[in-house]
């Protein structure tokens, strides 16, 4: 008997110093975070595209995030902590971009969160990354997000509302006085449609077409014939970047001879790459080109080619650059508690991006210049710079 | 005027892809009675299979189109070795269709797993455009008119003039008297798998330079299914109407809508089951029966 209630003490005793012993790590950890600011990795999270039609745009979001990484932890990490990047795939849909982004906001520790989805889609999700409490930084354009006022959302590239008039400025320089307007009819494109079409009347323009197409069409050919016959003298086409591929190739091939303008997404590597030779000769008030000027710009591609042997686009440097806009948050902050970064993220100022210099001007996008381009050789060559 | 030509030319041609497609679904229809949904997967690995020969093999013309449609037959025997043959004595009706529903997904993750996911760029077979006043068509759609006419007075010649295809016919509408008559099922039945594969294949590699080779391009098997149904259930030549009658609204109802413009073509694709159930071309199922 009491060799029966000895062993049950002895079991018993064993838990408890389990417990201890576990309990005790927990609050020698703790101690160690706060007296040398610990080995805990700060934690940021990527929503991009890895799967599916459209994974290379999140091959080069994740390259960008990747040589940021590599850079700051190489010199130390931010408050002496290394950085870890947590992604998540976002598919090809909705319904899966929404599932990947509350997956990130969900994931423990994940204090603040790029994307480079689709307007349309972080539309979807603004209203759960207020309820998180975990700043969005997102690479899309639609101004419409900007006027919804939310807190935790940050836009990282000038809206369309900035950029249109840029753009029909650019188009009344190369001749056009009557343009036709191309564009996709999601609120990205729809949104900056509406932009260039009110600066181009607002201009003394006139618009001879304007044609919107379905996210998912590919044949041009019908809308193209439509404008040549339409007497317009010039095109400007909004696009994500797969389409504009496609419109460039189907443009080349009708030889239409007009000239043609097209969003950001036309000066995209991928875009580029897809059209090949049809993409010569478009110009394009583009968020980036490898011809950037700027020191941090220059450095950035140098680093880009080096680590990944290929150009950056588009996707690499937005990534590339929001993760600098939170790591210096972050450093400002001195803690990674999300609500105190986003209050840091409000006061970027003067920041110097690899494609453009972050100033909070009263609205969230942060961006303030863009770039015009003209498509050479399958590179963008710069023509001019624009400020907000 | 020059433009609703051009709109009529575009039509066509793209009337002359969904053809083909919905002439290889309704030979698989009248041969063995099933809707094969995976004729748009077979039309996509048309697309690939080109475009690994001819860009990623780098082979001249000709050779590519003999390999193609060796490929193509082989693809289609095979497909039907594995998904017909194996579940055609099944007692439920809907299994082989369901079998067809698989092997949709399975060709689609297969050209994931070789080309991968991104879109991948066929160059022109015929670069250029023809100029006649204000007009201008693209040679590439005038050859896929070209091509497309080929490939459907070949169809109609095969069955309605050659012997071999008439002992197809003959097999599809009665196998068991076609069996003693020495006549092997098995042969015929893999003999109009593997049309079926060509027709989608060669229509796949037509569209390629046109859009960009991807696995999306299966989904134009829907407007192939609703030319066959349009033109009537089962009849090869009501299919190739019905389909160029789709390519034709498709191209001019882009006057009227541009965002919705599919939607107009299934629209119409209602409005004709409603006023004439049975199709242009097809029996009503009162007189079938």
């Amino acid at each position: 008997m009491s060799k029966k209630l000895m062993t049950v003490l002895s079991l018993l005793l064993a838990c408890v110093m389990l417990l201890a012993a576990c309990g005790g790590t927990t609050t020698e950890e703790t101690e160690g975070s706060e007296a040398s600011g610990s080995d805990d990795p700060i934690r940021i999270g990527v929503v991009t595209t890895l799967s599916g039609s459209n994974s290379g745009h999140g091959e080069y979001c994740k390259e960008g995030a990747e040589l940021w990484k590599e850079q700051v932890n190489a010199n130390g990490g931010i408050l002496g902590r290394p950085v870890e990047i947590v992604y998540e795939d976002n598919g090809e849909t909705d319904q899966s971009y929404v599932n990947a982004m509350v997956k990130a906001l969900s994931s423990d520790d994940v204090c603040a969160i790029f994307s480079n989805g689709y307007s349309s889609q972080v539309a979807l999700v603004c209203p759960e990354v207020e309820n998180y409490e975990i700043p969005l930084i997102a690479g899309c354009s639609s101004h419409a997000l900007i006027e919804s006022g939310y807190e935790y959302f940050w836009m990282l590239r000038l809206t369309d509302q900035y950029v249109s008039p840029a753009m029909v400025n650019a188009c009344a320089d190369l001749g056009m006085t009557n343009p036709a307007i191309l564009h996709v009819s999601d609120s990205y494109g729809q949104g900056m449609a509406d932009y260039v079409e009110k600066a181009l009347l607002d201009k003394g323009m006139t618009v001879a077409l304007k044609i919107s197409v379905s996210e998912d069409e590919s044949q041009f050919t019908p809308y193209l014939t439509q404008i040549a016959n339409s007497g317009a003298d010039g095109l400007i086409a909004i696009n994500h970047q797969d389409q504009a591929a496609v419109v460039m190739m189907q443009v080349d091939a009708l030889g239409l001879d007009m000239p043609l303008m097209g969003c950001s997404q036309y000066a995209s590597a991928l875009a580029m790459d897809t059209a090949g030779e049809a993409a010569n000769g478009w110009y394009s008030l583009a968020d980036w080109t490898c011809e950037v000027d700027t020191e941090e710009g220059k450095a950035f591609v140098e680093a880009y080619r080096a680590a990944y042997n290929r150009d950056p686009d588009m996707q690499s440097v937005c990534a590339y650059d929001a993760m600098q806009v939170i790591g210096a948050a972050i450093e400002r902050a001195g803690t990674d508690d999300p609500k105190a970064i986003n209050a840091e993220i409000e006061k970027t100022n003067g920041l110097k991006g690899a494609m453009t210099t972050y100033t909070f001007n009263g609205d969230h996008s942060l961006g303030t210049t863009i770039f015009m381009v003209q498509t050479e050789n399958l590179s963008g060559k710069l023509t001019g710079i624009v400020n907000r | 005027m020059g433009m609703y030509l051009q709109l009529l030319v575009i039509g066509l041609s793209m009337g002359m892809i969904y053809a083909m497609i919905a002439m290889g679904i309704v030979l698989l229809i009248r041969a063995v009675g099933v809707l094969n949904f995976a004729q748009g997967e077979l039309f996509m690995m048309g697309a690939y299979v080109t475009f690994a020969l001819s860009v990623q093999l780098s082979m001249p013309l000709w050779a590519m189109l003999i390999v193609a449609l060796i490929i193509f037959c082989l693809f289609g025997a095979l497909f039907m070795f594995s998904v017909y043959w194996p579940l055609r004595k099944s007692t439920w009706s809907a299994t082989i269709i369901i079998s067809t529903l698989g092997a949709s997904t399975v060709i689609k993750e297969i050209a994931k797993i070789i080309w991968g996911s991104v879109p991948v760029v066929q160059p022109p077979i015929i670069k250029g455009v023809l100029e006649l006043g204000t007009v201008r068509l693209e040679y590439q759609y005038l050859f896929i008119i070209g091509i497309g006419l080929l490939l459907i007075v070949g169809t109609f010649l095969l069955f309605d003039k050659l012997y071999i295809g008439r002992v197809m016919q003959a097999a599809a509408q009665d196998k068991y008297s076609a069996e003693l008559l020495g006549i092997s099922t098995v042969v015929t039945t893999m003999l109009t798998y593997m049309i079926s594969a060509s027709l989608a294949g060669i229509g796949g590699w037509l569209v390629s330079p046109l859009f960009l080779v991807s696995t999306s391009l299966g989904s134009f098997m829907l407007k192939g299914f609703a030319g066959m149904v349009i033109g009537g259930l089962g009849d090869v030549k009501g299919a190739v109407l019905g389909s160029l009658l789709i390519g034709v609204i498709e191209s001019f109802s882009t006057l009227f809508t541009t965002t919705y413009k599919d939607a107009v073509v299934f629209l119409v694709l209602i409005i004709v089951l409603i006023v004439r159930p049975q199709g242009f071309f097809g029996q009503k199922i009162s007189e079938k029966a």
